[in-house]
């Protein structure tokens, strides 16, 4: 059965990707501790999931050249406090949203995308943004919101990156 | 020349304050009130019961941010000084909320809007709730207190071009509107209320009362998580509390019990109920978090053809009542006009577009505006608002979902504000919604509109007014408290803050959170002193 169908069944639906991303961390699949010292929650595939989101979530408005390793090493750090200061239950919440795109079955179900994310093309990605935004699944679309919205008002809010949006930044008290 | 930070002066000069995260051992400490949480109701009452010469202790688990902390940034203010980082959200997350977390509460973090509760709130909650006491007429001269108190006035620095809009918009189509009473003193007009007011204008609980309490010999401990509410008979004898780390979310492992002779539970709607269900209070019909409501709000975004800034002067100034009442208090949802400050984070989020798709969109920051509206919740039957209830963790979570009663007027409210965006000229609009696109005429959107679907996460909906959940009223059978604020079942017992209320408030609700509490806690300090 192909995927669309799948998605279609409504087989996925909130309870079900829940229990599976909670399985998932469950049975060890993924390794729990924060990919380095730096990181207080993402571990070394969430980075690797972000890492390949990122450029195409802030595509036109992220660097392309030599700097752009140093802004997305930069920008996960953003995102790891983001997630952790959201509280323990947040947290939780969504690593095993992450738990659910890092296994290959389950990520192949819900976003298409077969190869793991450092090997995923812009297309794809785009793809998987797009249908998890459209989808009649509930919690794809929350899926979609809770990743794009991380990395969006974390770069967007940024000061380095308020000449994007014409915000000529707070004023001046003195 | 720096900004006075009279709160860091006042610990300088004495005051007893304490950071939980600094202890090096449990402790047990006695007072003769003890008052968890220190936004609007807690501090109001804290300062009530410290002039009256009771020895206070105020426990808060949000940090210490002051003056000399607000540095205008949206992003660090949402780690600092929102619950869950600005990512609170119902339990199905389609419900964004924005509620403070800190010494202040979200008086600290709203955008100073001071309106009394409607008389109709008023006189709904006597007919359909059995309230008593608390008619426009009662409440009248405890409102001029808290007004007085918080320097609340009539904004009378002309509008920003956001508000102004609104404003126009209402004028062109015949509505009613006002300008808003805000509670500041000194106001720089800058507009960044939102993220802690930098000048200490804003007369939130960190700059009156909780100094108020304080100078009158009340102790602050904050980082400070009340666990529960610890029983003997028909009476709290102590609050457990857990020291948090600076980080706010690890522990430290050091305990706080808090004794006292009478206890306030004033952590807000959502907090608030979460401590009564963690302690397992007596709760015989299943009513603690129940009837939670929160003004939903839908917006419209328009981009118009000059520079809005609409990130710049005070956030909120205009308003309109005109959908409000025009049904009733009970007929279809009503609600509120106001507009949001635009900043990029919040922004951009909003957009529901991500890529170069969003990145075009937010180029046109400077000529953005945008409305919200404030739907009523609670009033009619069709209306029973959500209910708060605890995770596995302990922390509580409010489950809200949305009916048909609340998309008609959520489709109403789009719809209008849409109107009045293009009657002051707009180039383009769109409902907030995860299907919205912008419209280039009225006639454009309405089509879009009636055909957009109306349920759960597709529309974009959030709040920043939280209010129920520890309902006050005459019958314990449909209520949580008497008209006292005291719970039904226990002596010592009491809830101030905006848990109380038993239907929404149908304006932005911290000054019918001041009144009814300065009330409340005036009559209790009668009694006991």
């Amino acid at each position: 059965m192909d995927r669309r169908n799948f998605l279609k069944l409504g087989f996925w639906s909130s309870a079900t990707l829940a229990t599976v991303g909670a399985t998932a961390t469950l049975t060890g699949c993924s390794e729990n501790k924060p990919a380095n010292e730096n990181l207080s929650a993402l571990r070394t595939d969430d980075v690797i999931f972000l890492s390949a989101l990122i450029p195409v979530i802030t595509k036109g408005a992220f660097p392309t050249g030599k700097e752009k390793q140093e802004k997305v090493d930069w920008l996960i750090s953003k995102l790891d406090s983001s997630i952790y200061l959201a509280g323990p239950d947040n947290t939780k919440q969504i690593l095993q949203l992450f738990d659910l795109l890092n296994m290959r079955i389950t990520r192949f179900l819900t976003t298409g995308v077969w190869y793991s994310w450092d090997q995923a093309d812009e297309k794809s990605i785009e793809d998987f943004l797009s249908s998890w935004k459209n989808s009649s699944v509930e919690l794809l679309n929350v899926g979609y919101r809770a990743i794009s919205l991380l990395i969006i008002m974390n770069w967007y809010g940024h000061e380095d990156n308020f000449h994007l949006t014409g915000y000529p930044g707070a004023p001046k008290l003195f | 020349m720096a900004i006075k930070d009279y709160f860091l002066e006042g610990i300088q000069k004495g005051w007893n304050v304490v950071n939980a995260t600094t202890l090096q051992q449990d402790i047990v400490i006695d007072a003769d009130v003890i008052i968890v949480g220190t936004g609007a109701g807690g501090g109001t009452s804290a300062e009530i019961f410290a002039q009256a010469g009771l020895r206070v202790v105020m426990v808060e688990d949000g940090p210490l941010k002051t003056s000399t902390d607000f540095k205008m940034n949206e992003v660090e203010a949402y780690q600092t000084l929102y619950q869950d980082n600005g990512a609170r959200a119902t339990k199905d997350a389609a419900i964004s909320i924005l509620q403070g977390r800190a010494v202040g509460g979200t008086t600290v973090i709203n955008w100073t809007s001071s309106f009394r509760t409607p008389t109709p709130t008023l006189e709904h909650w006597s007919q359909a709730h059995g309230i008593t006491g608390l008619g426009e007429k009662d409440m009248a001269p405890w409102f001029e207190l808290m007004e007085r108190r918080l320097n609340v006035g009539k904004w009378i620095v002309p509008p920003n071009k956001n508000n102004a809009h609104l404003q126009q918009g209402c004028e062109k189509m015949g509505w009613d509107w006002k300008t808003i009473p805000r509670n500041v003193k000194g106001c720089w007009d800058l507009g960044y209320c939102g993220m802690g007011c930098p000048t200490n204008a804003k007369q939130s609980m960190l700059v009156t009362t909780i100094p108020g309490a304080l100078k009158n010999n009340a102790q602050l401990i904050y980082r400070a998580r009340a666990e529960k509410f610890n029983f003997t008979g028909d009476q709290v004898s102590s609050v457990t509390c857990t020291a948090l780390a600076d980080d706010g979310i690890q522990t430290t492992g050091k305990t706080l019990t808090l004794r006292g002779k009478y206890f306030i539970s004033a952590a807000g709607a959502i907090n608030g109920p979460g401590l009564l269900l963690r302690s397992k209070t007596p709760d015989p019909y299943q009513l603690i978090g129940k009837r939670t409501f929160i003004h939903p709000v839908v917006a419209s975004f328009a981009v118009m053809p000059g520079e809005v800034a609409p990130y710049y002067g005070a956030p909120q100034s205009i308003y309109s009542d005109h959908f409000q009442w025009k049904d009733g208090s009970i007929g279809p949802m009503g609600f509120k006009l106001e507009v949001p400050p635009l900043h990029p984070a919040l922004t951009s989020a909003w957009q529901g577009l991500h890529g170069e798709a969003l990145l075009k969109e937010m180029q046109h920051l400077p000529n953005m505006h945008a409305s919200l509206a404030l739907l009523r919740d609670g009033f009619s039957e069709e209306s029973q608002g959500g209910s708060v209830e605890l995770r596995s963790d302990g922390s509580p979570v409010l489950d809200y979902q949305p009916n048909d009663y609340f998309w008609d007027g959520a489709r109403r409210a789009h719809l209008a504000m849409g109107e009045a965006q293009f009657a002051v000229g707009a180039d383009r609009v769109k409902p907030l919604h995860m299907d919205g696109k912008y419209a280039n005429n009225f006639n454009a959107l309405k089509t879009q509109i009636d055909s957009l679907l109306y349920k759960n996460q597709r529309v974009s909906i959030s709040t920043a007014h939280l209010m129920g959940g520890c309902t006050m009223g005459g019958d314990e059978k449909t209520s949580v408290t008497d008209n006292t604020g005291r719970h039904h079942q226990l002596e010592n017992l009491y809830v101030f803050d905006g848990s109380l209320f038993p239907t929404s408030i149908g304006a932005n609700p911290q000054l019918s959170i001041y009144g009814l509490t300065a009330k409340l806690a005036t009559d209790l300090t009668k009694k006991i002193t």
